[in-house]
């Protein structure tokens, strides 16, 4: 059986749920709202792991699930929560709750959409950027700098520089202007995150086990999701499909990654070279799948249900042709 | 050059330095958080075959990580003293945003670095009780049930620790390059211990035990950042050693 566990209606979560019924898998959704009347307990003795959920009036034991989607919003923030005060019995419930299914979950022998240690790769940029050159793909060429004249230099070196967070805090990726370098004095506060500004074209490809899926995004804007605001016109998106080395390049890095599911963020420039910025590791793919119809969420239920074949074997096979 | 990053209050590490400067008469750098919070300038460069990382430090060193031999690595958190006075907000973005720098250069050192850091830590990753209770198993320690409710209806469960008994003592062992000091421990305890040390990819570790009912030694816990001097002149030696093989 299937664990699904968040607010059925958010989007992945919602396609997720319907593309598990059309294949006929067995699944149940913990309705993250449903919080106070649900129980949980695990487990562990000599390596293996038991337990059982009580959920709207039924207990199932841990060991029945064996796929898991994962979309926790954070509970604190749950209507349900809103007027109950710090310390609260309910508010207590839903950290005792979440606390034993988060640590039931990364360590369930179950396929996990996604346990969280491989997620946190995500929380540092160019930690991540690292990883990835180290599968093969091309990293921009970076420089995270408190000294404004390394900065200017740098600047200088590549004509076009832009910049963003260099955690996983969500930024709207900038360009250099005349004005940030006039305020360039503030870096030295907190060293900075700047990259080359490349340009071509953005492509989203999401890795579902061994599934790809590539979306190419065509914008003017400096970061796509905020086209709208950046240039007066959304991104337009369309299906595209990737060489096979490129695929099993992809379908690797997700696996070093320890991702069952990624959102990779890849530039072919105009001479053909191929950069990726960087991995997402919970990705919101029912943007993609809602605009180019790509069937993201049928692989994703695929491979909760097991219905995938080995990924080592796949990548071998794309890398190796 | 060898480097020891620490907080200024980290006895074991100030302890370990010291040994390390005195003892293999080479170039060991002690560089504190709070000389890092103070640092005049940092370049840390990722291109697409290389990393490098330049700090120049108020005390006029400057650290290049080409020049860097091996790092004893006891940073727990990026440091950030000058924002203390800012809007909590801001104050917690830089912390995120300062981590996200710190696990970058530290990772790209191109140098052995004990521990070498992870997202889930600065000097080697912090793991829930949960995960040190299937890893110790699989490793083979002696380790008793671990068992987590929501019907316990705990106060803090993030920080409710389930594998001992309150106010139990607790042994550590320091395990370091394959070999455990700290605890005289029976051959198979200690193969043991080295084992988790690999599972969870930390080579500086601690290794918690509490005794059971009938004496025996059961496992309780591990940690990237035990207290050093638990290991004694033994575990300097095999520092020192460590250190040599990377200069």
């Amino acid at each position: 059986m299937i664990l699904l566990c968040g607010i059925p209606t958010e989007g992945p979560l919602a396609l997720a749920i319907a593309a598990l019924e059309e294949i006929g898998a067995e699944f149940l959704v913990f309705n993250q709202r449903k919080f106070a009347s649900t129980e949980f307990s695990f487990r562990i003795v000599g390596g293996a792991v038991s337990g059982a959920l009580e959920y709207e009036g039924r207990s199932y034991p841990a060991e029945a699930f064996d796929g898991a989607y994962i979309r926790f919003m954070d509970h604190r923030m749950l209507p349900e929560l809103a007027k109950e005060k710090p310390g609260s019995a309910l508010r207590r419930h839903a950290d005792n709750l979440h606390d034993a299914l988060t640590r039931w979950l990364e360590i369930a022998p179950l396929r996990a959409v996604n346990r969280m240690s491989p997620m946190c790769s995500n929380s540092s940029k160019p930690y991540q950027a690292q990883l990835i050159r180290r599968c093969g793909l091309g990293i921009p060429d970076t420089l995270i700098s408190s000294d404004p004249a390394s900065i200017r230099a740098f600047s200088s070196e590549h004509g076009r520089v832009i910049y963003k967070s260099t955690s996983g805090v969500r930024s709207v990726v900038q360009t250099l202007g005349d004005a940030d370098l006039a305020r360039l004095e503030r870096v030295r506060w907190c060293p900075t995150q700047f990259q080359q500004y490349l340009p071509g074209t953005d492509i989203r490809v999401h890795v579902v086990g061994t599934e790809v899926f590539a979306t190419a995004i065509e914008s003017s804007a400096t970061d796509y999701r905020y086209a709208q605001a950046q240039v007066g016109k959304p991104a337009e998106l369309k299906p595209v499909e990737l060489s096979d080395e490129l695929s099993g390049t992809c379908v690797r890095l997700a696996a070093e990654l320890g991702l069952a599911f990624a959102g990779i963020d890849l530039k072919i420039t105009p001479e053909g070279e191929t950069y990726c910025f960087e991995v997402n590791p919970c990705p919101g793919y029912s943007y993609y799948e809602n605009n180019t119809g790509q069937r993201i969420s049928l692989a994703l239920a695929r491979y909760l249900a097991g219905q995938q074949r080995n990924a080592a074997e796949r990548t071998e096979e794309l890398v190796g042709r | 050059m060898f480097l020891v990053l620490c907080s200024p209050q980290d006895l074991s590490a100030l302890w370990a330095h010291e040994h390390l400067r005195t003892q293999t008469g080479s170039d060991v750098q002690l560089v504190t958080s709070g000389v890092l919070a103070a640092a005049l300038g940092w370049d840390h460069r990722l291109s697409p075959r290389e990393t490098s990382l330049r700090i120049r430090l108020a005390d006029k060193r400057e650290i290049d990580s080409a020049r860097i031999d091996a790092v004893l690595n006891r940073l727990v958190e990026a440091p950030i003293p000058h924002w203390s006075g800012s809007m909590e907000e801001d104050r917690l973005y830089v912390q995120q945003e300062m981590t996200a720098f710190y696990l970058s250069w530290l990772h790209g050192l191109p140098c052995p670095v004990f521990n070498p850091p992870t997202p889930q830590g600065l000097c080697g990753a912090w793991r829930q009780e949960s995960e040190w209770a299937m890893l110790a198993g699989e490793a083979g320690l002696p380790t008793p049930a671990y068992e987590q409710s929501t019907r316990s209806r705990d106060d803090d469960p993030a920080s409710t620790l389930r594998l001992r008994a309150r106010g139990a003592a607790v042994y550590t062992a320091i395990v370091f390059q394959g070999t455990v000091t700290g605890l005289n421990l029976p051959r198979p305890l200690q193969r043991a211990c080295c084992a988790l040390a690999e599972l969870c990819s930390t080579p500086l570790l601690g290794v918690e035990f509490t005794a059971s009912a009938n004496g025996a030694l059961q496992f309780a816990g591990a940690t990237p950042m035990p207290d050093l001097r638990l290991g004694g002149r033994g575990f300097l030696e095999i520092l020192k050693r460590a250190f040599a093989r990377a200069a």
